[in-house]
């Protein structure tokens, strides 16, 4: 409930908080319901346990639904949010029980603008305004057909919006946000079409990648993921009230880590750190994964060292880098010695996928 | 800021031999179980806590004796894998703090904790508040700002080095050293601690290359950026990269320790800290405080195996850090302190324990008036226990976080007036400025 679905106080519509009488927040729960709910989840199981209480037999049992044993169901009618209740259900019913707490959940009035707001903030921006939340936050409440949580039409209000739109609000100083290191990651990969000759059979283990960025996927360190929606870093950020997530994990290790994972992807042509599926696997042939820069590497050859670095503006900075920032990637390009071809070229990928104009998506 | 740099630079570096003092804080995260941690042995004592325990009672000859000076009759043991904590405890050089936690003001007991009276913690039970609140002391509110963060504001600025900030973490960014005005500086355990941007290599010319390279980054990171998000990410990745260089040059210079430490990333965090407790003079520092965190203590099962295991490695960490200090000869200007969202449940779910409150710590240093028991270890009986607010047994503190942390912050030198910047809730415990210390452990 604090995490995934209704957050911890009571919601406009447009994502602020609700006051009371006396102008305090407004808590969505209390321990009390904790204690209520937490009856709901009682008597489940993994799906392939032989027996109640039973560990889970293997790591893929996991991403299967766990099934109830009803035997173990806390029985009786139990409260839910807003005047709700799962009733006494005889024979006990805990899928029954479930249904509707999620259902209870579901149709909680926070649901909307609590999603809207962090789905702006993975997809646009940072500090999406109250505006903004509550027109996502309408669509996910009615996607205009009487549907309520078309996640389709949702991300569709999100990105259609003009405030994701607008090119004008783009140079505003408040817009933007900061680039997530795993989207800096596969967005290179997927630009450059990474590839290798053989792709059977092996995991990018990314050791490396996680103890330079201390981010990895599916391994947050709690279940408050890796960056909170309402971190606040010091500085102009903090000075202004707003917030800037992805600042939670940037910090004077991880920034320079980054900058050295981009010279390995770069300068050492070193994209993935192979891992076998069993252990003590001989790593196969054709298996180095490689950037597809056969186009970067002719402009460099043609002596295009502004359309190269034009390219990397489109491809990966979405047409946002200053001519300050250009001309600083490219007197750095022109004074390499002319016959580093490819050097010139990983230089100028480098500098791209460091500066503050990429990493601060606008 | 500027002008607190200029001043710093006009003055020669203190000697900090002399004028050195550190906080260490390690946050056992997920909520250790620590009424397995110290345990009452006297017989009326142990037989309610077998009683209310049950399944997760660790036996009374398994658990390694200790000889408090200031508890009188009653006799505890500790967790039977902390052998070099007994003996630290023994020579005087660790203590515990009994049932202590987040608290905004004193609650006597049930009757005032179900009045409505007094003010509680916001989410008690909850990870994410509770682990905030020990680092904030401030737990009528989420607060961003921790007292680490809150003391580093008020006294960087009595270091030499205003370059690296005087709150070193060792897991990152947290809210113990979050302040205001000053942010962490996150180090690794490997290597020097921080890490320099790749030399170029391979590419032959390599002086030069790394010359345009170094010279192109420096240009972008010292470039004027409106955006606030441009200007935040380039300010710190450049402060980052200018801190680096001072930073492992000194720890580069550390002579070997004699000490050994074991593999695991805690005691690996201690030898780093260790490492730059050693530079200090070279750093320029004479406060610093440090952050680890060691997670994965939210046992609601298997409780009693994983912590046989991780108390172990707490053990290990923490004896191999004060054999260090004594090494340096600064065991009596470090002061290493345990924090934990909250104790778990006395009861048994049947496999482990659930999220409680007050619960034990341990503070451990050679200022430490240590083979003590601080605050009031409580009764652990489940029925007409005045403290206990639960079937399942969660005790409401009788220490606060508060008088804990304002002991050390005296220590560390934050005036008697300073204090309640520090930590907001003081008045509630204590009254700054009068002749006895918050708790007594520390001499101030």
């Amino acid at each position: 409930m604090q995490l995934f679905s209704i957050g911890l106080y009571e919601l406009n519509l447009d994502g602020t908080r609700k006051l009371d009488a006396q102008g305090n927040f407004i808590p969505s729960y209390d321990n009390d319901d904790i204690g209520e709910l937490a009856k709901i989840f009682t008597g489940f199981t993994w799906t392939d346990s032989p027996s109640f209480g039973s560990g889970a037999r293997a790591d893929t049992s996991y991403t299967r639904p766990m099934k109830i044993d009803n035997r173990y169901h806390e029985p009786g009618a139990k409260f839910l949010l807003n005047g709700q209740y799962a009733p006494n259900r005889n024979p006990v019913n805990g899928a029954a029980d479930l249904e509707d707490a999620i259902n209870n959940l579901f149709q909680h009035p926070n649901v909307g603008p609590f999603l809207a707001f962090r789905l702006i903030q993975r997809l646009v921006k940072s500090n999406p305004s109250p505006a903004y939340v509550a027109r996502v936050a309408s669509t996910f409440n009615d996607n205009g057909q009487g549907v309520r949580g078309d996640l389709k039409a949702i991300v569709k209000a999100i990105l259609l919006d003009p405030e994701a739109r607008d090119c004008a609000l783009a140079d505003d100083v408040v817009n933007g946000m900061l680039r997530e290191p795993m989207v800096r990651y596969t967005q290179l990969a997927r630009a450059f079409n990474a590839a290798a000759d053989n792709s059977t059979r092996y995991q990018n283990r990314m050791e490396s990648f996680y103890e330079k960025t201390q981010q990895r996927p599916l391994a947050s360190p709690s279940v408050f993921n890796f960056f909170q929606p309402e971190f606040q870093p010091i500085g102009p950020i903090a000075e202004m009230d707003m917030f800037g997530p992805e600042f939670q994990i940037s910090n004077s290790l991880t920034t320079i880590g980054y900058a050295n994972e981009v010279y390995d992807w770069t300068f050492d042509e070193d994209l993935m750190e192979y891992g076998g599926i069993y252990p003590y696997e001989q790593r196969p042939a054709g298996t180095d994964v490689q950037l597809d820069l056969d186009t970067e590497y002719d402009l460099v050859q043609q002596g295009k060292i502004e359309e190269l670095i034009e390219r990397f503006n489109l491809i990966l900075v979405h047409g946002k880098m200053t001519e300050r920032t250009k001309t600083i990637i490219k007197d750095a390009v022109l004074e390499v010695p002319s016959n580093l071809l490819e050097y010139k070229m990983y230089l100028a990928l480098f500098l791209t996928m460091i500066s503050p104009d990429y990493l601060i998506m606008r | 800021m500027n002008l607190k740099l200029l001043n710093a630079l006009a003055q020669p570096p203190l000697t900090t031999n002399n004028d050195y003092k550190a906080l260490v804080c390690v946050l056992l995260a997920g909520g250790n179980d620590s009424f397995n941690l110290l345990v009452p042995t006297e017989s009326d004592e142990y037989a309610a806590y077998t009683a209310t325990r049950s399944d997760l009672s660790l036996l009374e000859a398994q658990l390694l004796p200790i000889s408090p000076l200031n508890t009188e009759s009653r006799g505890f043991g500790i967790h039977p894998s902390m052998a070099g904590v007994q003996q630290l405890f023994s020579q005087g050089n660790l203590a515990f703090l009994a049932n202590i936690g987040t608290l905004i003001e004193p609650i006597a007991g049930y009757s005032e904790y179900r009045s409505g009276i007094k003010k509680l913690p916001l989410g008690l039970y909850s990870h994410s508040d509770q682990i905030q609140h020990w680092q904030t002391s401030v737990p009528q509110s989420r607060e961003a700002i921790g007292w680490g963060g809150r003391l580093a504001d008020i006294l960087m600025s009595t270091n030499a080095n205003q370059r690296i900030s005087m709150n070193i973490s060792l897991s990152g960014r947290n809210v113990f050293q979050a302040g205001n005005m000053s942010l962490e500086y996150t180090i690794s355990n490997q290597g020097n601690g921080a890490e320099g941007i790749t030399p170029v290599s391979g590419y032959g010319n390599n002086g030069l290359l790394q010359r345009i390279r170094d010279q192109a980054v420096n240009n972008l990171l010292e470039d004027v950026y409106a955006n606030i998000f441009q200007s935040t990410i380039s300010s710190l990745t450049k402060d980052s990269i200018d801190a680096q260089k001072e930073f492992a040059d000194a720890i580069a210079q550390v002579a070997p320790f004699n000490t050994t430490f074991s593999e695991h990333y805690l005691s690996k965090n201690m030898q780093m800290a260790a490492k730059v407790i050693a530079a200090r003079e070279r750093l320029g520092f004479s406060r610093q405080t440090f952050f680890m965190t060691f997670g994965g203590w939210d046992h609601h099962d298997e409780v009693l195996n994983n912590q046989l295991n991780m108390l172990g490695i707490v053990n290990n960490a923490l004896n191999e850090f004060y054999q260090v200090l004594e090494e340096l000869n600064v065991a009596d200007k470090v002061t290493t302190f345990t924090i934990s969202d909250f104790a778990r449940t006395l009861t048994s779910n049947g496999r482990g324990s659930d999220h409680a409150w007050g619960g034990n710590q341990i503070v451990m240093g050679g200022a430490v008036q240590g083979q003590r028991i601080l605050g009031q270890y409580p009764d652990l009986k489940l029925d007409n226990n005045p403290l206990n607010i639960s079937g399942r047994g969660v005790m409401i503190p009788t220490t606060s976080t508060d008088s804990f942390f304002a002991e050390m912050a005296l220590w560390f030198g934050v005036s008697p007036n300073d204090l309640v910047k520090i930590l907001p809730n003081i008045g509630n415990f204590y009254t700054p400025g009068s002749a006895t210390p918050p708790i007594g452990f520390l001499d101030i």
